[in-house]
């Protein structure tokens, strides 16, 4: 069974925060998604060989200066900004 | 008029028959009106744009779209409107640029009219876990539209629009047009831009057509498909007019049967549309092939690993920084992220984000990441194999018709539904989920057609024929 301490590091991994209710429930259900993802562990494939799109060199676009969105309208959904930029509070003293 | 398809209202507007307007006027009426919950707004310039339509219509305009009113999923963005995937996170998000599949139905002169109900983030089959409330399915409101695309398949379904996209990672435009009675196709991997379409597993979305008829579906994804330079992706393959492989005959196509999926049908509400559509592909001169994918019960569980695992990535965007919402009660920069992630996400997209977390996480990364794509490559090779011995592939579409609300809460139960849709996602495979008869309750249910990459003209083929010709056994 998964432990306290390692749903507790995985929220950290998530930057999520569960209450002491929500980790027990979440406990139980995880397990059971966790045997029903151990099924793969008897499967003999090779790990090594695994399947991954590669790029074709014809796929890449020219090197052109062309226009990106403005400033402005790449931050327009920030809940804080100021002079155009995102804004978040001081992390360094 | 708002009976009517894509197609078919295309045609009485360029004809003068209606105009755009006053169908667009006539769905968003009916929208007002359903119950279903089908759509989350409609947008406020709707009519303006039908107005427009009409006057370049009259100046000559005939777009492959001209006039059709269209719903698009909540995921997909259209500048200056809202677009929340189903999440309280993004409940405010007004997006910035228009993506490439909703500039081409504008370009081809399709009416976008509204944006649809879906589970948070399409993560869910049922359309419940949206943080703006359950969809209903409009033929049975005490059940489930299908999901994640379930607003959009219940829309076509009640005729709210003539046609809708969707979006498909595990089966989230077939499944719910199986449950809606509906025609769904995901194209191959590559076949349509994602630009501009909020991500849930990058190597597994498909963006796709939800329609009331094959020939609509195929006229739609000819205006959906190409390459386009903002998704590198796609494929630089010429799109073919999929419409040109309607009203053909099946007499010597090789439809194959897959030897594993017979064994799980057996025994579920489907098992009686699965063998009846044999005997009529058989009856009308096809032949069935009997094939084999050996790994084929381990799609699923590779698919709930390696998706989780492309999400966790792509949901550590929304860090109460740059998409609208941020906690009130954070205080530093840590509490900004945990805090409004905590409180924007709902249980089910919690729940996949630790779980790719896990699947990710030192210790068990060669376990069940590697595993599950080394298990990927080799399901690939044996479906690839399989269409050396037949044309397309049929397999139902979901385990049954659609269930009741709620039914399923438990999360294993739940992704066990995806056990006939996710093969396409995990191979890249296209794929069209086709009404073929009712379930017990005399709800819809739909089978599916998989081909090989870019192979979608066999799917228009087949699928049309048993549209146009299911009645008569």
């Amino acid at each position: 069974m998964i432990s306290i301490e390692e749903i507790k590091h995985l929220e950290e991994l998530s930057k999520l925060q569960f209450s002491e209710e929500e980790r027990e429930k979440f406990q139980k259900e995880f397990d059971a998604i966790i045997d029903f993802a151990s099924q793969i562990s008897n499967a003999d494939v090779d790990s090594g060989k695994s399947f991954i799109k590669t790029i074709k060199m014809q796929d890449l676009r020219e090197d052109e200066i062309k226009p990106s969105l403005p400033q402005d309208q790449v931050i327009l959904n920030a809940p804080s900004k100021k002079k155009g930029c995102f804004a978040v509070p001081k992390i360094m003293d | 008029m708002i009976n009517l398809g894509v197609i078919e209202t295309r045609d009485k507007i360029l004809a003068g028959e209606t105009t755009c307007e006053s169908v667009v006027l006539e769905y968003i009426q009916k929208i007002k009106s359903s119950k279903t919950n089908a759509v989350l707004e409609v947008f406020a310039d709707a009519v303006d744009l039908a107005k427009e339509m009409d006057k370049k219509i009259k100046s000559g305009f005939k777009g492959k779209l001209a006039g059709v009113p269209i719903i698009i999923k909540d995921n997909i963005l259209v500048k200056g409107k809202h677009a929340s995937a189903g999440s309280l996170i993004l409940k405010d998000y007004i997006a910035e640029y228009t993506s490439t599949v909703a500039q081409k139905l504008i370009d081809a002169g399709a009416i976008i009219i509204a944006r649809a109900n879906m589970d948070e983030f399409a993560m869910g089959g049922s359309t419940e876990t949206s943080y703006f409330g359950k969809t209903l399915n409009p033929h049975d409101l005490t059940r489930v539209p299908g999901g994640s695309s379930g607003g959009s398949a219940a829309a076509v379904a009640e005729n709210l629009c003539a046609a809708s996209l969707g979006t498909d990672t595990g089966g989230s435009i077939r499944q719910p047009s199986s449950y809606c009675g509906m025609v769904g196709v995901k194209p191959t991997y590559g076949r349509v831009s994602r630009f501009g379409v909020i991500a849930y597993a990058s190597s597994l979305d498909q963006v796709g057509p939800i329609t009331k008829s094959v020939a609509d579906n195929a006229l739609l994804l000819e205006v959906l498909s190409g390459a386009d330079i903002n998704d590198e992706t796609t494929e630089h393959l010429q799109v073919e007019e999929y419409t040109n492989y309607l009203n053909q005959d099946i007499k010597g196509m090789k439809i194959g049967v897959v030897k594993q999926v017979d064994n799980i049908t057996k025994g579920l509400d489907t098992e009686k549309n699965y063998n009846d559509i044999k005997t009529f592909l058989k009856n009308n001169g096809a032949d069935i092939v009997e094939i084999e994918i050996p790994h084929l019960e381990l799609v699923l569980p590779v698919y709930y690993i390696i998706a989780p695992a492309e999400a966790t990535s792509n949901l550590a965007r929304y860090d109460g920084v740059k998409y609208t919402r941020r906690s009130e009660d954070a205080k530093n920069l840590e509490e900004i992220y945990k805090k409004s992630r905590t409180e924007g996400f709902g249980s089910e997209v919690k729940r996949r984000i630790m779980l790719g977390n896990y699947v990710l996480s030192s210790g068990y990364f060669d376990a069940y990441y590697n595993k599950a794509r080394a298990l990927q490559a080799k399901l690939r090779e044996e479906y690839l194999d399989a269409f050396k011995n037949c044309d397309v592939i049929l397999m139902p579409t979901a385990t049954g018709e659609a269930y009741k609300l709620g039914a399923k809460s438990n999360p294993v139960d739940a992704y066990k539904e995806d056990i006939f849709t996710v093969s396409a996602n995990i191979t890249g495979l296209p794929c069209i989920a086709v009404p073929y008869g009712v379930g017990p309750n005399n709800l819809p249910i739909a089978m599916q057609f998989l081909a090989p990459h870019f192979e979608e003209k066999r799917l228009y083929k087949i699928a049309d024929f048993v549209e146009k010709n299911k009645e008569a056994k």
